[in-house]
Order: C-alpha cells, then structure tokens, then sequence
C-alpha cells in the first residue's frame, strides 16, 4: 500500500518539491511506526494517506515560485494537463469560426450515434425489464407448415400440468373493454391473464394485490388490475380505487390492484387493464381448436432451454396424438421470449447502428481535416516548444488536450442534441416497435458518449502531430512554407474517404426509399386512399339483440355519412392487413377433409353490404349481399376470395357451398 | 504584514535555526501551539516564503529512513528577521493597555 502512495506522490507532485516533500512524509510515517504509543502505531498509514492527499493538493498551484517559468521537464502530470486544457481554450477562443464548425459537427455525429444507440439499446443490449428475463420462454404449438402458433386452453391445460421443468406459466390473449365513466365511455387495450400472469414476469402490483388461483374460475373472474397510467388518468391515482366496482362492458367488475409505474409490459405495450381469463374446459371458446391465446412460462433455474424444448414437444406430441383431429402438426415450440419480442426488429436496428457508425465517422474526418488545415499555421509555436524543451511525449500530450476539449465540447453538444431529438424520433417510430417505452438517454448512453469522445479526442489531437514531427523544427524555424506537400495529400486522401461514406449512405437510404414506395404501392386487391378507419364497439346489456345491435349500426353508419367530407361508410370486424387475426379453417361441403384442422384457414371479415363497394373491392364473379340479407340472421352467404377459391375448388369457377368451422352451410356468394 | 500561517511557520524556522526542514517545522508547531498542519500546508507555505525573500534554503543529506532522498533545509533571512519583528511588535502594540489582560 505504502507503495502505491509513493507512486501517487512520484507521479502527481511537481518535480522541485518532490524530492524534499516525500523524504518528509516517509521519514514521519517511519516515526511514527517506531512510536512507543500503540495509537500512533496503528495510525501511521491513514496518516501517510491523509498527508499525500493534502500534499498533492495543496502543491499542484505552485505560488509565482522562485523560478517565473515552469519548465517543461519539471511540471507534474497534473499540472501540464492543467495547462494544456487552459492553453487549448484560449487557442479555440482565438478562432471561434473553427471551433463552431468542429463543435457543430461533431455535436450532429455525436447526437445522431446518441439517439440511434439509445433507440437500439434496449432492444439489442438490454435484458427484458423483468428478474431473470433469459429465463421466460414462449411455448407456441407447432403446426402443420412448422412454424409457431397460438394455443386454445385445453391445450395449455395438458401443457401445465405435464410441464414440471417450468417455475411458472400463464396463458393469455387480447381484451378491449369499454370502461363506463358517469359521462363517458372509453376503448381501452387490456388483456386477459390467467392468475399467474404478473408472477411468470416476476411483477408485482404497486398498490392492492395481484391476482389469485381462487379468482381464476367462470364465476370469481370479475376482478381486474390497472396500469399505472390508466389509474393516474381515469381513477385520479386515488388510493382508494382498491376494492371499487366499476362498470366494464355493462359488468361490474371489481379493482384489485394497480401496477408500478415502471411496469413495462413488453407482451402488450399499450394494455391498461388486465383481468382474469376464467376459463374452464366446459366453456365452448375454451376448446383446443380456439388457438387465441398465448402463453409464456419461466423455466426453473436448474433447467436448459433444450431440456424444456424436449419437454414440451413431448407434452404437445402426446397430445396431438390423442386428439389427432384438432391438431395439425405435433410437438411445440419453445423460444426465448426477448429473442421473440426484438426478433424482428433486428435487422432493422443493426442496419440503422452501421448508418450511424458511418455518420460518425464522416463527423471525425471533417474535424481531423479542418484541425489538419489549422497545424500548418502552427508548426512554429510547436518548433518552439521543441527547443524549450517539450519532448515528443509533451508535444503529444498537449495536442491530446486540445483535441480533448474540441470532442468534449462536442460531446456535450450531442448529448443535448440527442436528448432534443429523441422524443420526435420515437413518436415517430411505429407502435409495434419492441421496448418502445424503454427508449432514453440513459447512462449507458452517455459511457458511449465519454468512450466516443475520449477515441475522437485522440484522433483529432494526435493527427496534426503526425506532421508536425521533430524534423521539421528546422524547417519551422526558418519560415519555410513548403512542408504543405505531403500533408496535402493527406487531407485530400480524408476527403476523398468522406465522400466515399457519404456516398454510401446515399445509396443505402436511395434504396430504402425505394423499397418504401414499392410497399406503399403493392396493389392489395382494394383501395386505401382517402380512408379513415376507427374502432367501434357496442356491449352491454342494451346490445343483447341483433335487431338493437343493426339499429346501432344504422345510426351510426348514417351519423357518419353526415358529416361533411365523408362519400361512403360501412362497417367491418377487422382490416385487410391489420394484423387482427379472426382466422378460420374453409373447407367445401362437397370435399370433406380428414382432419378438420388441415383445412386452409381464411381470414374472416364480418361487414356490412356496403363494404365492398366502400373498399372497391372488384367483384369477379356472383354478387355481393344485399341489406336485407346481411341482417337476416338465418341466412349464411360468404364472399370469398379469388385465391381462396381457386385453393378449394380448383381452377372449376362454379360456385358452391362450403363449411366453416364454426358455422354450417354458408353458401357462397360471390367471388372478389 | 505576514499572515497568521506564514508568521508562525517563520517562528518555527527561526526555532530550528539553520537545520530546520518538514518534519521538525512541523513538530516544533505541534508542540507550542497545538496544531497539527499537513506537511503539505507547510511546505507550500515555505516556498512562498522562499519566494517572497523571508527564507533561503539547500539540500541537505539523504538519509536512509528517508528512503535515500534528500531532505530541503530552510533558513531565516535577514529579510524575513525584519517582517518577523515587525509583525510581532505590531501585534504587541495593538495588545498593550487592553484593560483584558493580554500581557505575557
């Protein structure tokens, strides 16, 4: 230890107090050891500890000593590092053009890898916000053209209770009540959860309880669980919200618990509420068949994924063996849940970091190349530090100074930059984006920064130096201009690099751009221009009946159709490529299937007559539903697609009837 | 006029006459007045005084206990003998005929 306080004093006093000042210390903490009194004894090392420190202190600032000029060979680390800074401020106050530039671009190089990082980060680097995160897996069947898919409850039932290499699971699916208020009623995104929902995460609420094996039942299920921001906005973060009734969809439901603030659900971003599934097998959507639900589960800590991969396929293969007709493939699934989440979003954040990388890069060269264009005119101030006595280590340090505080200033200006730019970046990002709410200039943001700037200091310090070595002091000195050659060159060779980046990030965003416009003009089969969509629902106990369900409808398709601007309305139960899935399996009537299951499945919209004619969706063959029919509940007519058509009856164009699963005897009507 | 630390780190030096280095300053203080100052304070405070005139100093001999460094001797000039007695008689000026009792 003692050793490491003389190498402190070695390093960080100035040379001429050295020698005398440390002999000191050493001789009293030498005394003091061979004292007679125990305390001093004991004390001595903290002594020397306390002396050094207040020794270093106290003698960095040497007073106007005996000699006026420090030289060179004789300051402490300390104080040349001091004096460089100093130096260097003054040199970039002297030409504040320059440093404008450089400070500008590097706060925009600096700024934009900032953003960008902090947008990557808590996808790419992060864990999942939950204890053990690289524990949760989701468990997805697998069908029959091997990839993952949902399960139904009956389903996850067997997976329970034959899963023993799992802590916890849950199963889960999509909810939208309608929250009643005394004036209003508002859509909210919920989910249903069975009971140990928040436990597989490794949550729990802030506020009340979470919710309990004995909730989970048909007959208890009416309690739910707030979000934190759902309790601020509705409920007033109003403590006394446990244990309220409160009318969800026409039922009375009672809140139990509200979850912290910092509860990121990343299965659900935008979900506010939460209640219990409820399910049991006798209810009819509770079958295998009704995959609308998910499930996630924590595997034990002294398991392996592979060994609970084994675990599950076993589980789902002996299950799809016994019930061969609701199963299309056998076996299941088990993936990392964070690797599920962010899989996507991958290769977009990877492409976006090399983007910023070469930003980055193109921010450096420039300052190097400006720093470049300013050592020529300072090769005699170098020349002279040489001859007083500046080694090339001196000369060194103090260009590293100055490109310090360049890239410091710099770096500071991208932080601000970045921490301006960042939330118009993300309201711009699209909802599905993974961890969107985990998005910020954090610490780990700024480490970067400090690693960024500490890298560019010493490039844009040192470069210079490598044309301004000692050789051409002599040339220096006598006022020769000439040395422009080689470094000529150089800054001709950073530029030409420059353009070269620039030029592929030109490309790279061309071809983007491209590939954009050629989405955006996919022909999809219908028209979308000029459309407004929005979410209707109507519930509750005064929507019981079809007849007050249409008269609903009525008005509220003629209230629309009202309103200035609007040419057409109609309704529909999801969006073409909406991403709502309302799927079932077709089949002719005429061409039973073995399985059931194997049938193709087909997305399912419900709409109403006008729908077609709103979408402009070309009728190819047959018609569509007239008004009358579409509210007669005893008729059952379909449109199909052409390639759905094409897929169950060939290429023969007469049109028949067809089974659905759920519905008999829908006779085919028309083909769009 | 000297200030407070200054006068009596010259005191001191005066004490130890011509040997006086760190370590004996810093006791030679410790006894008469109480106070334990950092070989640090002490140290800046000679060189100042060194710069201002009031002392001279040599290196002295290396000494084993030392670690084999040199140890820095300072001396009172005839200068600093001066500012000394003219702070102190000021001091004793501005205390005599207080009714308190300031006499020594």
């Amino acid at each position: 230890m003692t050793r490491l306080v003389l190498w402190l004093l070695e390093t960080l006093l100035p040379a001429d107090a050295r020698e005398a000042v440390i002999g000191d210390l050493v001789e009293q903490y030498e005394q003091e050891r061979a004292s007679p009194r125990l305390v001093e004894r004991l004390g001595a090392r903290i002594h020397l500890w306390r002396e050094a420190v207040a020794a270093i202190v106290a003698l960095q600032i040497t007073p106007d000593s005996v000699s006026a000029f420090t030289p060179y060979t004789r300051e402490s680390l300390v104080q040349s590092f001091v004096s460089d800074i100093r130096h260097a401020v003054r040199v970039l106050a002297r030409s504040p053009g320059f440093t404008f530039l450089c400070v500008a671009t590097l706060a925009i190089a600096i700024g934009a890898t900032t953003a960008i990082f902090s947008v990557v980060n808590p996808v790419l680097l992060r864990p999942l916000p939950y204890p053990h995160a690289e524990r949760l897996v989701g468990i997805y069947e697998r069908s029959a053209d091997n990839t993952p898919d949902n399960t139904g409850y009956a389903t996850y039932l067997d997976i329970r209770q034959g899963a023993t290499m799992f802590e916890h699971s849950t199963v889960f699916g999509d909810w939208q009540p309608t929250i009643f208020g005394d004036h209003d009623a508002e859509r909210v995104s919920g989910q249903r959860v069975s009971w140990e929902y928040f436990r597989t995460l490794g949550v729990r609420p802030a506020i009340g309880r979470d919710f309990e094996v004995a909730d989970d039942t048909p007959d208890n299920s009416n309690v739910v669980i707030l979000s934190h921001g759902l309790w601020v906005r509705r409920f007033g973060g109003d403590v006394g919200v446990i244990g309220k009734p409160v009318n969800i969809g026409g039922i009375t439901r009672t809140v139990v618990g509200v979850m912290p603030a910092s509860f990121d659900n990343v299965l659900d971003p935008a979900a506010q509420i939460w209640r219990v599934l409820g399910y049991s097998t006798s209810q009819p959507w509770a079958c295998r068949t009704c995959r609308h639900l998910r499930v996630v589960a924590r595997i034990r800590s002294d398991v392996s994924p592979i060994q609970a991969q084994r675990q599950v396929d076993a589980i789902l293969t002996r299950v799809s063996a016994g019930f061969p007709k609701e199963y299309s493939g056998s076996g299941g699934f088990v993936l990392g849940l964070q690797e599920q989440i962010t899989k996507e979003a991958r290769p977009v954040l990877y492409a976006l970091l090399g983007a910023v990388a070469l930003v980055l890069l193109i921010g450096v060269a420039n300052v190097v190349n400006l720093q470049l264009a300013r050592a020529v005119r300072r090769s005699e101030e170098f020349a002279v530090r040489a001859a007083l006595g500046a080694g090339r280590r001196r000369l060194a340090q103090q260009l590293f100074g100055e490109g310090l505080v360049l890239a410091a200033i710099g770096g500071f200006a991208g932080v601000a930059v970045a921490y301006v730019a960042l939330p118009a970046l993300t309201s711009r990002l699209p909802e599905s984006m993974p961890r969107l709410g985990a998005i910020a200039v954090d610490w780990r943001a700024l480490v970067l920064v400090g690693a960024i700037v500490l890298v560019a200091s010493a490039i844009i310090g040192l470069a210079p130096a490598l044309h301004a070595g000692r050789r051409r002091l002599y040339d220096a000195l006598r006022g020769s201009r000439t040395m422009g050659g080689g470094q000529h060159r150089t800054r001709m060779g950073i530029v030409i690099g420059e353009i070269a980046l620039a030029l592929m990030l030109m490309i790279g965003a061309a071809l983007l751009a491209r590939s954009l416009m050629r989405l955006l003009s996919v022909n999809a089969g219908f028209d979308a221009s000029h459309l407004v969509t929005m979410q209707v629902q109507a519930t509750g106990s005064r929507y019981e009946s079809p007849a007050s369900v249409f008269a609903n409808h009525d008005q509220l398709l003629e209230t629309v159709r009202r309103v200035p601007g609007v040419v057409d309305a109609a309704l529909a139960t999801q969006l073409p490529m909406g991403g709502n899935i309302d799927r079932y399996g077709i089949a002719a009537k005429d061409k039973p299937l073995e399985n059931p299951e194997l049938a193709p499945s087909a997305d399912r919209y419900t709409v109403s007559g006008d729908f077609m004619r709103l979408m402009r969706i070309p009728i190819l063959r047959g018609r569509t539903f007239t008004d009358a029919e579409a509210r007669d509940t005893n008729v059952h007519l379909i449109v199909v697609s052409d390639a759905l058509a094409k897929r169950i009856w060939g290429g023969e164009g007469r049109i028949r009837s067809a089974n659905t699963s759920d519905s008999a005897d829908p006779h085919v009507l028309g083909k769009g | 006029m000297l200030g407070e630390l200054e006068q009596i780190v010259l005191l001191a030096t005066l004490r130890m006459g011509e040997d006086g280095y760190g370590v004996t300053i810093q006791s030679a203080i410790r006894k008469a007045t109480n106070r334990d100052l950092t070989l640090g304070t002490i140290h800046k405070t000679l060189v100042r005084l060194e710069a201002k005139g009031m002392l001279v100093s040599r290196m002295g001999d290396a000494e084993p206990v030392r670690g084999g460094r040199r140890k820095r001797h300072y001396k009172v000039t005839p200068a600093g003998l001066k500012m000394l007695r003219a702070s102190i008689s000021a001091l004793r000026r501005m205390a005599s005929g207080l009714a308190v009792g300031l006499e020594t």
